[in-house]
């Protein structure tokens, strides 16, 4: 069979955050880069996770507001009612243009997308399709997926991709795992008016966060009934059965437990990688231990989230440029989006007394804030903790829960990545009123 | 119309020249052509011409000095022309032949007059994004030149954060040349892992957790740790040693302590005595009575003299206010006031500031002589031992007679050798003839 012979240096295997960042980097550092992607640029984040339910949230966070506008003086005359296709219409034309985006950004790069699974057939011979890629540094991107654990009736458990390619909205809708993921899902549908049921079926699917913030979180969240300590014994019509024997009427359940890297069907076999850990280990500089093969985001189960692989993606093309730079775990953010969001960076009081740091917290509930009380209703709560090395002062962990936290943790990531003290924090001037001052001045709480 | 003569810039790395000769003086009538001055750069000597004929009106450096290329160092006129306006802008260094005596004592440091730099120094600094007033200044006049701008750059290079930066002050660690932060920052764990630092898991072995002690480095601590690294850093330090015959000082020391209670003089020790005689025969030496801050030595006329006082929270250095001015029982009293304020934990910090020679004593404690470190910017502090019998040859007999040592540490960059002896050499008399000192 005649082959096409694609030569390259850097072929890039999967167009997600962490591919399409990386295969922009070493075009940009004029090196011929191939990016194969099997489905749709972006990844999971772009087209079955981030930016789809950040869509649906802003609806449905919209809807919210419009719920709570008589406390601000705005009335409507009238009633607020969601359109669902118009809603899923919207959604599908922003990740169509994302999309655009992202192939554009390729193009401009000079890097070539090549459509279709690659494959290891040997140790040299690298397929997409026909095409055989040569190339002198290959990197694994492929990301991960929800694998449900199988039970009866689980073949009928929505992944969160599934789920979101529903044209109707469900009524009833019962999510697997109080994750991150779990929480935001079961957030916009209860948002929605749909009846959510969260199940405690995923072990420590909240490890990172500060218990104190999750509790206030899922105080202040739109309803959902909360099953802890139950799993999943069977799923048939609209019943589901959980192992305290208790039976749920469902129109939909989704998984939102663990993501497992995505290793299957590349041939890594052929090539001796050693996977059986589940995933591949690389070490800071994102180098498999095979020799000019690299991996970078979810399928190195470093850290999971779309940021963290975009970095990785950074670092691996610096590390093929022959540029220093390392991956550093220390102060990745991290984020629950409910309402109120939940997002933190560094570590949690727990964490660090686990690993036996001397360390003094700080509190500043948000509704001290001035800014905090224009924009929000009386009711609403959020909290800023600190962590603090008891003898260096030095900044260790940064907390937040409330409103748009995701977007208030950002400078934080700064602090801490500059081993900032508590004194340096308190000499930041920051715009008043914002709600980010909190992050300052709950260093005078010390 | 008075022409200036410029500093030439002899090479294109050439910064500055040092002045060597001045061949004409002020006042002498010259030829065009005929040369001025030597001038030295770090290569060679070159001789300047004058470019026209006139009359040496000024010279605004001497011999010795380095000055900046293409500074107006003279200028050329017909007598009577006033050459003032070529004079260099910037405040010209005191010359080391002239040292200014300040009226009273000045604490604060000499602000940075307006920022001076060579133009290849400006253009190295814009090329790398240093700013000219973080640039620490070493040319003549306080002028920034091309190799101050060159060490920024090296500094910069090596960028620690702030919490390393806290920390490789405090401790003896090294720090890499790249570290593993942001952008290649030095953090505190590169800090720990440096080869200095003892292989840990070697100590938890040896040591179990009770059997050692971690104590932060803070506070009062903190403080005495930076104060006297930054003393040991920054000065030049030199200790002379000797002793003082201590009889007279004995015999005062016992006619106090039975005097009548009510003249309140039974309280006074020999230190009271020591802090008397220093605060008296410093005002002979005004060198030894002095700071050296920021290039600039300032001699003080009054005595603020600080003592070293041993506290559970560490050193500290109270100082007596003029000292010069108090009787010895004053003293005493100021004394015994600034310890008590002390331990009652009440001393403020203008009692701690301010001082302008310091005296360490450890004679209670045995000590026969020691090195006191200087307490920066004071270029001097006098360090007391224990009172020993030492053999005097009398009148045909060797005596042994009791003698307090005396360590003198002085800053060399301010205080030469002679003129530190001869300070001891007056002190030992003082304490020696204590009793006759007491009557001045």
């Amino acid at each position: 069979m005649a082959r096409t012979v694609v030569q390259a240096d850097v072929v890039v295997i999967g167009g997600g955050p962490g591919g399409y960042t990386a295969a922009a980097r070493t075009a940009q550092g004029n090196l011929k880069t191939v990016l194969v992607e099997a489905e749709n640029l972006g990844g999971m984040c772009l087209n079955a996770g981030c930016i789809p339910t950040k869509t649906l949230l802003h609806t449905a966070n919209l809807l919210a507001d419009i719920h709570e506008s008589g406390a601000f003086g705005v009335h409507l005359d009238g009633t607020a009612y969601v359109d669902f296709a118009s809603v899923l219409q919207r959604k599908d034309a922003l990740i169509q243009k994302l999309r655009d985006g992202v192939g554009y950004q390729m193009a401009r790069r000079g890097v070539q997308v090549l459509k279709g699974w690659a494959y290891w057939e040997d140790a040299h011979t690298l397929l997409v399709g026909d095409t055989l890629l040569q190339a002198q540094h290959v990197i694994i991107a492929t990301g991960s997926s929800h694998i449900i654990p199988p039970f009866t009736g689980s073949s009928h458990v929505l992944t969160l991709s599934a789920l979101l390619a529903q044209t109707e909205l469900p009524k009833r809708l019962a999510i697997m795992g109080i994750t991150p993921i779990g929480l935001g899902v079961a957030t916009i549908y209860a948002l929605l008016g749909c009846e959510v049921t969260l199940l405690d079926t995923q072990p420590n699917g909240l490890d990172g966060f500060d218990a104190e913030l999750v509790e206030l979180m899922l105080q202040q969240m739109p309803p959902v009934t909360i099953k802890h300590g139950v799993d999943v014994r069977s799923y048939a019509g609209d019943a589901l059965t959980l192992s305290n024997g208790e039976s749920l009427t469902v129109e939909r359940v989704v998984y939102a437990g663990a993501r497992t890297p995505r290793l299957e069907g590349l041939g890594l076999e052929h090539i001796g990688l050693d996977v059986s850990a589940g995933k591949i280990a690389v070490d800071e500089r994102m180098r498999t231990a095979i020799p000019n093969l690299y991996a970078i985001g979810d399928v190195t189960a470093l850290s999971m989230w779309a940021h963290s692989a975009q970095r990785m993606g950074e670092v691996v093309a610096n590390t093929i440029l022959g540029r220093a730079d390392r991956f550093r775990m220390e102060y990745i953010p991290r984020i629950i989006y409910s309402r109120p969001q939940l997002a933190c960076v560094g570590m949690t009081e727990h964490e660090a007394h686990a690993q036996g740091i001397p360390t003094r917290t700080a509190k500043l509930p948000l509704q001290h804030n001035g800014r905090f009380l224009t924009d929000y209703s009386p009711q609403i709560r959020g909290l800023c903790k600190v962590v603090i090395h008891a003898n260096t002062q030095q900044v260790l962990g940064v907390h937040l829960v409330g409103g748009n936290a995701s977007e208030w943790i950002n400078g934080a990531v700064a602090m801490l990545e500059d081993e900032f003290r508590a004194q340096d924090v308190r000499e930041l001037v920051l715009i008043h009123p914002t709600i980010t001052e909190a992050i300052r001045d709950v260093f005078f709480e010390v | 119309m008075p022409t200036p003569i410029m500093m030439p810039k002899a090479g294109n790395s050439v910064e500055s020249c040092v002045i060597l000769k001045w061949h004409k003086q002020t006042g002498d009538s010259i030829q065009t052509g005929e040369v001025v001055l030597d001038v030295e750069t770090d290569k060679a000597v070159v001789q300047i011409e004058s470019p026209t004929d006139g009359t040496l009106l000024s010279q605004f450096f001497a011999v010795g000095q380095e000055v900046a290329v293409l500074t107006c160092i003279g200028v050329i006129g017909e007598m009577g022309e006033d050459a003032e306006p070529f004079r260099p802008s910037s405040p010209t260094a005191p010359s080391p032949t002239s040292p200014t005596v300040a009226p009273a004592p000045v604490i604060a440091p000499p602000t940075p007059s307006m920022l001076e730099a060579s133009p290849r120094a400006r253009s190295l600094a814009d090329q790398h994004g240093i700013p000219l007033k973080d640039v620490q200044p070493t040319g003549p006049n306080g002028r920034i030149i091309e190799r101050d701008v060159q060490r920024a750059i090296a500094d910069q290079q090596t960028r620690l954060t702030r919490l390393a930066r806290e920390q490789a002050q405090q401790e003896s660690v090294s720090v890499p040349a790249v570290g593993s932060g942001l952008g290649g920052r030095v953090t505190s764990s590169d800090l720990q892992i440096t080869p200095l630092a003892v292989p840990t898991n070697e100590l938890e072995v040896t040591n179990t957790h009770e059997e050692t002690i971690t104590i932060p480095l803070q506070g009062v601590r903190k403080m005495i740790a930076e104060r006297m690294r930054q003393s040991l850093h920054n000065s030049a330090q030199l200790t002379l040693n000797t002793s003082a015959n201590a009889t007279a000082l004995l015999a005062l020391r016992q006619r106090f302590k039975g005097s009548a209670p009510t003249l309140g003089m039974q309280g006074i020790t020999l230190n009271d005595l020591l802090l008397f005689a220093v605060s008296r025969v410093l005002l002979n030496y005004p060198a030894l009575n002095a700071t050296l801050h920021d290039h600039t030595i300032t001699q003080y006329q009054r005595v603020h003299l600080g003592f070293a006082v041993d506290t559970p929270r560490g050193l500290l250095v109270p100082i007596i206010k003029d000292a010069h001015q108090r009787s010895l029982r004053q003293i005493a009293q100021e004394t015994q006031r600034l310890v008590a304020s002390i331990e009652a934990n009440k001393i403020t910090p203008s009692e701690l500031q301010g001082g302008t020679f310091t005296v360490s004593n450890l004679g209670a404690l045995g000590i026969e002589s020691f090195t006191p470190i200087l307490n920066p910017p004071q270029v001097a502090i006098l360090g007391v031992g224990k009172v020993d019998l030492k053999p005097v040859q009398g009148d045909g007999q060797v005596e042994f007679l009791p003698h307090i040592a005396l360590s003198l540490t002085v800053d060399h960059q301010a205080v030469d050798g002679a003129p530190a002896a001869r300070f001891l050499q007056a002190l030992t008399q003082a304490l020696t003839d204590v009793d006759l000192w007491l009557a001045l």
